[in-house]
């Protein structure tokens, strides 16, 4: 991070500006909410006689004051082709960022925001580290912030903006054209990702532990449980788990993706959706170095998917910024998929498949901590640590297991198309990760002594967007090495002519 | 080498200090020794093995490296792609003049070290490095 001349305005210099003056009531509400907990307990622990009021008022003006401070700390300009940003009171920080390192802009806007006519406006550089890439301006008028993206992502001419800035946040500009946009049914699919299915989970892990509580101890009558006690805790039981496993997610679904929109616009990829609190993603298209296309079992069995971008300006940790479509149909998210890919053939094509000795890890690798798990639980069990009963989970649990090994090995595979490079693994949890091969920055080819004994290997294909890199697993080192030869012609073969180096190793 | 020493003092102190509370464990305490003793092998192998599997190769384009000991890594990176280049001297490296030369890329798993050079050659290596990666242009992603 550069430092920026401090003071005094230079030959083509723009004046410092602040945040819009509507976050003077913003941020004093802001303030008192995070200072709540204080303020109660300020007014809960003072003495009945009011002696402590001046105390209490001045804990409740405070955060009033510290709100409005925090505005006039904050100020920003865009000057030089660098956009400045300085915040903070006691700490004072100076950020400055050059605007075209600037590869995604993101609008949010809470409900107060909203009501206000504000958004808060994110900017992703590339800077891959967490955190520290992005700048935040939080609490722009909807009009400048709209004007604002034009200046930053290279785009539509001002005036074209201009015309849709009346438009509401939550609401795609007239100018771009929609992809995809929600369909209310698509909620059905919220209990199936994996988000929505954590939740039940943890229940059924719960109920499993009560249900070992009694039976481990056989004197039922110690709890004094009678059936009327057991009929409600079971009845709870289910209302809980409907609530839990079907009410919440799509209620979740539905809340964050409430009228969702994607829309291509002359320059990027805009991702509008929220029911409260609204959110607009604009991605660079340029910087869209591909796209996943998230396919977990209990998903894929309901025909639905996910889409979200692979995309240099999104942090490694990956906020929802990278999502392009929630889960939704499949034909949805192929097409959209295409769409955003500008080619058919990644997303339907047939993959490749990694072979026998692939699919011999995928059982065993499923299969043996089953086996592990099993013999450990029958010694607890013979110990008399376990309930007996609960060695019947044991046959469902192998079930699942080969159930995910089999869907494993039918999932796993590869392509190399004529612009990008398809990766795709998992069962429960499952991508398919499509990346243009100009994107790629690097190979890491990496094998255990399991994998080299049959002549395996996974490949990394690195990038700089998403998560830095896609993986292929189990890859035959042969097929390895002609993809990466094949994908970045001239890097890797400087050093891969021959793939069976690896073996004399 | 290092890592495997620090390793091993992780294994008898922590192995001590948890046999004095852990009844089951100190009482088993040949346990600790056990695994102490395999890692006094490993700190001594490992060093012979990883001599002979560590490998790297910087050709006008591009930048190659193999490493590992179980588990077996080979890194290719473009050096258009490079950038930054830096040579680290660790405390024990500097006994023995050794240096690594780590170049970075855009993508944060595709870091690239090179360790246990000589000090003249890891000076030279990145200067070379660096006017190679200087002649092309972009910015790297």
């Amino acid at each position: 991070m550069s430092e920026p001349p401090v003071s005094g305005p230079a030959v083509g210099e723009q004046p410092w500006q602040r945040l819009d003056r509507r976050m003077l009531i913003v941020e004093p509400i802001r303030a008192i909410k995070d200072f709540f907990p204080l303020i109660i307990a300020a007014f809960l622990f003072g003495r009945s006689d009011f002696s402590d009021l001046p105390w209490q008022l001045l804990v409740a003006v405070f955060p009033i004051g510290w709100g409005l401070l925090r505005f006039w700390a904050t100020r920003f300009r865009i000057s030089e082709g660098r956009l400045e940003l300085q915040t903070g009171l006691l700490n004072r920080q100076r950020r400055s960022t050059s605007l075209d390192r600037i590869r995604t802009v993101d609008f949010t806007a809470s409900p107060l925001h909203r009501v206000l006519g504000l958004t808060s406006v994110k900017m992703g550089t590339g800077i891959s580290s967490v955190g520290d890439g992005d700048l935040v301006l939080d609490g722009l008028a909807k009009e400048r912030a709209e004007q604002m993206r034009s200046e930053l992502l290279a785009g539509p001419s001002a005036q074209e903006i201009e015309e849709t800035a009346g438009s509401d946040l939550g609401q795609a500009p007239r100018t771009g054209e929609i992809v995809a946009q929600l369909d209310p049914k698509w909620a059905k699919y919220g209990p199936l990702t994996t988000t929505g299915l954590v939740a039940p989970l943890s229940l059924i892990g719960f109920l499993i532990y009560l249900g070992s509580e009694f039976g481990s101890s056989a004197d039922f009558t110690k709890y004094r449980l009678d059936s009327l006690a057991i009929g409600l805790i079971a009845f709870i039981s289910v209302v809980l788990f409907f609530v839990l496993a079907i009410v919440v997610p799509i209620a979740g679904y539905l809340v964050a993706n409430w009228g969702f929109r994607l829309t291509r616009e002359p320059a990027a990829w805009s991702v509008s959706r929220g029911l409260f609190t609204t959110r607009r993603t604009h991605l660079d298209r340029e910087r869209v170095a591909g796209v996943s296309i998230g396919e977990e079992l209990p998903l894929r069995l309901a025909g639905g998917a996910r889409l979200s971008a692979i995309s240099t300006g999104i942090n490694l940790l990956s906020d929802d910024s990278s999502v392009l479509l929630p889960a939704a149909s499949r034909g949805v998210v192929d097409k959209a998929a295409a769409e955003v890919l500008g080619v058919q053939s990644p997303v339907s094509a047939q993959l490749r498949k990694h072979g026998s000795a692939a699919a011999t890890r995928r059982w065993t690798r499923a299969l043996i901590p089953v086996l592990g798990l099993a013999v450990a639980a029958g010694v607890a069990t013979w110990l008399g640590y376990l309930p007996t009963w609960l060695l019947l989970a044991l046959p469902v649990l192998l079930v699942l297991a080969a159930v995910v090994a089999w869907d494993r090995v039918r999932m796993l595979g590869h392509l190399l198309t004529e612009s990008h490079l398809v990766f795709r693994s998992g069962s429960l949890s499952c991508d398919r990760e499509i990346l243009r091969t100009d994107q790629i920055i690097g190979w890491n080819f990496t094998s255990n002594p399991f994998q080299r004994r049959v002549g395996l290997a996974n490949l990394v294909a690195t990038t700089a967007g998403g998560s830095q890199s896609i993986t292929a697993i189990d890859i035959p080192l042969e097929a390895a090495v002609a993809v990466a030869n094949e994908a970045v012609p001239g890097l890797a073969s400087q050093f891969l002519a021959e793939p069976t180096i690896t073996k004399t190793t | 080498m290092a890592g495997e020493v620090v390793y091993l003092a992780v294994i008898i102190v922590g192995g001590l200090i948890v046999g004095e509370f852990w009844n089951w464990l100190g009482d088993r305490m040949w346990i600790v020794y056990g695994l102490a003793a395999a890692q006094a092998i490993a700190v001594f192998v490992s060093p012979f093995v990883r001599f002979h599997v560590h490998r790297w190769e910087v050709t006008d384009t591009a930048a190659y490296t193999q490493a590992g000991l179980w588990s077996i890594t080979r890194q290719i990176a473009p050096l258009s792609r490079i950038q930054t280049v830096n040579v680290d001297e660790g405390a024990i490296s500097r006994l023995f003049k050794l240096a690594s030369v780590t170049i970075t890329t855009a993508s944060s798993v595709a870091d690239i070290e090179i360790s246990g050079l000589d000090r003249d050659v890891a000076a030279a290596l990145a200067s070379e490095l660096t006017v190679k990666a200087d002649l092309e242009s972009g910015d790297g992603t």
